[in-house]
Order: structure tokens, then sequence, then C-alpha cells
């Protein structure tokens, strides 16, 4: 039917639109939010795996830890974020 | 050093990860994702449309100074412990690859 043909195109062109706009709905958000390199990195309290409160401030000053490390500008902690969901 | 991770998994969800997986380190949950916002690491939908973190890693010296930081890309990608290591070497003097 010839309604049908001109409604090919068009159907043809927003699939394309979409197959490219794909990666972009999944895309990672920009983060420039995230504390930079010299910037103070947000404290927090969060609960462990045995539901303890843990702060970022007493991580950061454990003693145990801080007596191995040759300076105070040395890496204290390491901290990762996951995706979740495992 | 301290080696702390942060995600969205409630506690029991994680203790059970850990547990299977022989984690030794502090592992976070950050339930309502606020931490992960405050980080600005907030990945709305992005996995089969739940929030989760956008993979991310942070250097952090005594006072809660950024020394190094990671976003990746893709939470297929993270950054590797030689990576992680070679940074350390580099701000710590050479002491931190040693066993």
């Amino acid at each position: 039917m010839r309604s049908a043909r001109f409604l090919v195109l068009p159907a043809l062109l927003l699939a394309g639109l979409l197959i490219a706009a794909a990666p972009m709905l999944t895309q990672l958000p920009p983060s420039k939010g995230s504390p930079q390199v010299g910037e103070i990195a947000p404290g927090f309290t969060l609960p462990d795996t045995g539901g303890k409160p843990v702060k970022l401030a007493e991580l950061l000053a454990d003693p145990s830890a801080a007596a191995k490390r040759p300076a105070r500008t040395a890496p204290a902690l390491l901290l990762l974020f996951y995706r979740g969901y495992w | 050093m301290r080696i702390v991770a942060v995600s969205v998994d409630p506690v029991d969800v994680t203790r059970t990860h850990g547990e299977k997986q022989g984690f030794t380190f502090t592992f976070l949950s950050d339930t309502k994702a606020e931490v992960i916002r405050r980080y600005d690491l907030h990945h709305a939908g992005g996995f089969g449309g739940a929030d989760i973190a956008r993979p991310a890693e942070f250097l952090l010296d005594a006072d809660g100074k950024v020394l190094w930081r990671n976003l990746t890309e893709s939470y297929k990608v993270r950054a590797k412990a030689e990576e992680i290591l070679k940074v350390m070497d580099a701000l710590a003097g050479g002491s931190a690859s040693k066993p």
C-alpha cells in the first residue's frame, strides 16, 4: 500500500537515531563535583559489614596505619567505589 | 594504608559476598547512595534500571586530601593493583611496592 511506504523511511530514521543515541542513554555522569587532586575528600559515616558506623575521619586517623607511614602527606587510605549489585 | 570500599549494597549482601571472596578490607554500605552523590559518582539507572556508583578510586593522605584519583568510564574497567602501587611509589618515595 502506498501509505505504508511513506512510513518506512521515517521509521528507519527513527531506528537509526535510537541506535545512535543508545550509548548516550547509559552514559556515565560527568562527575564534575567529584573531588579533584589537591582537594579534601568529603567526610562521611557509613555502616561496615557488622553494621557498625564508620567515619572517614577515623579511617584516616587509624594509628596502626599511621605508624607505618613515612610522612603525613603519604597515602593513608585508598577509597574504592564499586558498582554494587554483586 | 587502609583500603575502604563503598557500594549501594546492603550490609548483609556485602558481608556475604565479602566472606565468599575473602575480603580483608573495610567495606561500607551506602544504600541510599548519599555518599556516592556527595562524591558526584551517582549513576542513575546505571545497572538494569537500578541506581549505582560509577566506579572510582581515590588515594587520600591523612588529612583527607586527594593525592590521586581514577574515574573509569565503565564498571568493567578498574585500576589494577600494579597501577595503584606505581602511584603510591611516586608519592611515597619508592617504598610502597615492597612486600
